[in-house]
């Protein structure tokens, strides 16, 4: 298990590919010690899965698509949304969310098809290495 | 002296008031009225905020996180910021019960809208089926009110489903996604208006393209629902503020409505008010009352007062609300296209969908996706949260929402009655829905025939993405203490003056006969404005 400031700077950098300022690392902890928007301490399954995601890389991405299907409400999820959510309302990360020039619909739709690409071998992936552990018989 | 004393600041209330000092009453205003802070940075755009404040982490979350929306937050698209949290603040003492429900409820100055999209939408004489009124009656008080307020539209195909008698302001400018739909909408006109017997046009709403009064046009902020900082947006605030200045105006906030007492004649003489602050009760005397605190609370305010009076707690049948399915859509030709950040953030297109008969129709109205937490709408894409971060950022301008409104009949089994509490105390109102037999039919028809469209429109709608909101997610309650052209218990005359207490007027949408699917707060309005003018 890593720290909240450790974690909040591996899911905030897999999302945006940037250092989370002081600030955002003060309220992802924040929102899990004094506003208790999560818990603080994970266990079984959910403790599991954050274990799995925090080597970060691979193991997070195919975490990151293995819980949106078969988890969707986990604590990894919750976390990794927190970070989104800080990521959105902050100036570290609130360029991500624009597209400032014109891509045109041609190289989107490849864009696009490569999104799905990655998504489906992150799941296969996530598939591989969690379903032995964590499957729709875990309860969460 | 002509006294009055009216509950309630909302659109209701505001809108009665005006109309009374207006005819030489002096008026009394009783409202608990939380209340939220000025807009910050008022000049700054909704993206330009998440760098220029000092803990945009607090402004757009909030202290506590509470505007995170986590998975498990309801299926919701949007939440409320953190700065609108005061309007839906519910005192202690008036916790409900519900079944089949789910209220939203305001105690703040103002009302529900102050956070409302501002769809201002007229009513034809089919819609007021069952009414004792008539278009004709509600006209000029439809016309008064958009002057008061101003409402932007256009004269276009949808203007036959909402008479305006040419009140309507120029529109804020579109968006470039609005603006494709609305072409395409024109090339394939014939066969959207034939087959799927649709229209499409502009929406009705309440913001000022330029300035008015003390109010400034909209400046493409994209804050609408953070706040308008200039007022663009109309609130019922604003008239609040105006109101304040009148001499004959009294505004008693920090009081709750508890009931009214009745004399031997059936006379109300009184209304029992609480001090929050003091926690002492007062009495405040007046010649005549005007319940306006919205369907719920003014159903629970008159059935404290029938308890206390008869030593019964009938049930109030008839509770409506539009139900509203929402339905996400995305735009091919949008694809890929550069975000502008200038933007008004809600709804500018309507889509109106004819029934079997006029009073069938069903109304749409249609968003593009601007200024939003988007974390609650990426995390809803099915697809690993880094992926969907992406596919966001290439889709961002071609997504839209079509928000589909279905029109509600009043029965018996969907009422309101209270549940009495200690002696002295309010009592807990229980609220009951029970959907039409025929519900689910219904949002399968409209939920085809809006795809439909859409498809015309080169749009598509992502699978499992469609969503039904609750009962009472569309805000719009109606129906406890209808109008009655005939006397009888329990209801109101024409002029929503109470059968049974004669010096009691009730001017929110409890008088509502039924509810077409409109948005129905401009007439919430209207009626109130024609309340005031008409029988005071
Ligand atoms: C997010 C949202 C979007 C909306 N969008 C639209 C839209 O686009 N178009 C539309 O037509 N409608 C919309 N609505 C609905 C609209 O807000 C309501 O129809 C409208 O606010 C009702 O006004 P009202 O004055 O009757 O009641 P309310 O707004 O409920 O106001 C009630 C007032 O009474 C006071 N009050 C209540 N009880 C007591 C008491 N016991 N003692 C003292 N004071 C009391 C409250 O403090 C408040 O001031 C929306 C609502 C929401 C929440
Ligand atoms: S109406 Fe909306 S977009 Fe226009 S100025 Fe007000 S907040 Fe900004």
């Amino acid at each position: 298990m890593i720290g909240l400031g450790e974690e909040c700077a591996l899911f905030f950098g897999y999302l945006t590919k940037k250092e989370p300022a002081e600030y955002i690392l003060e309220a992802y902890r924040r929102a899990h010690r004094d506003a208790g928007l999560l818990p603080a301490e994970a266990s079984g399954p959910d403790a599991a899965l954050l274990n799995f995601a925090s080597h970060g890389g691979w193991r997070l991405a195919a975490a990151d698509a293995y819980a949106r299907i078969f988890f969707p409400a986990s604590l990894l999820r919750k976390k990794l949304i927190l970070a989104l959510a800080l990521a959105e309302n902050t100036p570290q990360g609130s360029d991500r969310f624009n597209l400032e020039t014109d891509k045109g619909f041609f190289r989107s739709i490849v864009e696009l098809s490569f999104l799905s690409f990655r998504f489906l071998t992150f799941l296969t992936i996530g598939v591989l290495f969690l379903y032995p552990r964590l499957n729709f018989r875990t309860r969460l | 002296m002509k006294t009055v004393v009216v509950v309630g600041s909302g659109a209701s209330g505001v809108h009665f008031s005006l109309a009374a000092l207006e005819k030489g009453w002096t008026v009394t205003m009783v409202d608990l009225g939380r209340r939220g802070h000025e807009p910050v940075l008022p000049d700054m755009g909704f993206e330009d905020l998440k760098t220029q404040l000092d803990d945009p982490v607090s402004y757009f979350l909030g202290r506590n996180f509470d505007s995170v929306l986590l998975p498990s937050s309801k299926g919701e698209y949007y939440g409320f910021p953190p700065n609108k949290k005061y309007v839906f603040d519910i005192p202690d003492r008036e916790q409900i019960e519900v079944s089949g429900f789910e209220p939203l409820r305001s105690y703040a100055e103002g009302g529900l809208a102050e956070t409302w999209t501002g769809g201002s939408y007229s009513l034809r004489d089919s819609d007021l089926t069952g009414f004792p009124i008539s278009r004709e009656d509600l006209a000029p008080h439809f016309a008064g009110v958009a002057n008061e307020i101003g409402i932007a539209g256009e004269y276009d195909d949808t203007s036959r489903f909402f008479p305006s008698d040419h009140y309507l302001r120029k529109p804020v400018e579109i968006d470039a996604h609005g603006n494709y739909l609305l072409k395409r909408y024109k090339k394939a006109r014939r066969r959207i208006n034939k087959l799927d017997r649709a229209v499409i046009g502009r929406s009705h709403t309440a913001v000022l393209s330029s300035d008015h009064e003390d109010r400034k046009g909209c400046t493409l902020s994209g804050r609408c629902l953070w706040g308008c900082p200039v007022k663009a947006l109309y609130t019922p605030s604003i008239t609040l503020s105006k109101l304040k200045k009148h001499e004959r105006f009294t505004y008693l906030d920090g009081m709750l409505a508890n009931w009214l007492e009745i004399d031997n004649d059936g006379k109300a003489v009184a209304l029992d008010v609480t001090n929050v602050v003091t926690g002492g009760k007062e009495r405040i005397e007046a010649q005549r009352f005007v319940l306006a605190g919205g369907t719920l609370s003014s159903s629970r305010i008159f059935l404290d007062t029938w308890r206390l009076w008869k030593g019964e707690s009938p049930r109030l049948g008839g509770l409506m609300d539009n139900r509203q399915i929402i339905m996400p859509f995305v735009t091919l030709a949008m694809l890929g296209k550069r975000c502008e950040t200038r933007n008004y953030q809600y709804h500018q297109l309507m889509m109106v969908l004819e029934g079997k008969s006029e009073e069938e129709m069903i109304h749409c109205q249609v968003t593009t996706l601007k200024s939003a937490q988007y974390h609650a709408i990426i995390q809803s894409a099915p697809m690993d949260l880094l992926g969907a971060m992406k596919l966001f950022r290439l889709t961002r301008t071609s997504l839209g929402l079509v928000n589909i409104n279905l029109h509600d009949t009043p029965r018996d089994d969907s009422y309101v009655t209270i549940k009495p509490g200690n002696s002295g105390e309010v009592s807990k109102l229980s609220v009951v829905y029970v959907p039409e037999e025929n519900e689910a039919e219904k949002i399968r028809i409209a939920k085809r025939r809006v795809k439909s469209v859409l498809r015309r429109l080169g749009c598509i709608v992502p699978p499992g993405m469609t969503r039904l909101r609750p009962m009472g997610a569309s805000v719009h309650y109606a129906g406890t203490l209808p109008m009655s052209a005939d006397r009888r218990p329990l209801a109101v005359d024409k002029e929503c003056r109470s059968y049974d207490i004669e010096n009691l007027f009730i001017a929110d949408g409890s008088t509502f006969c039924r509810l077409p699917a409109k948005n129905l707060t401009f007439t919430l309005m209207a009626n109130a404005r024609r309340i005031g003018m008409t029988a005071f």
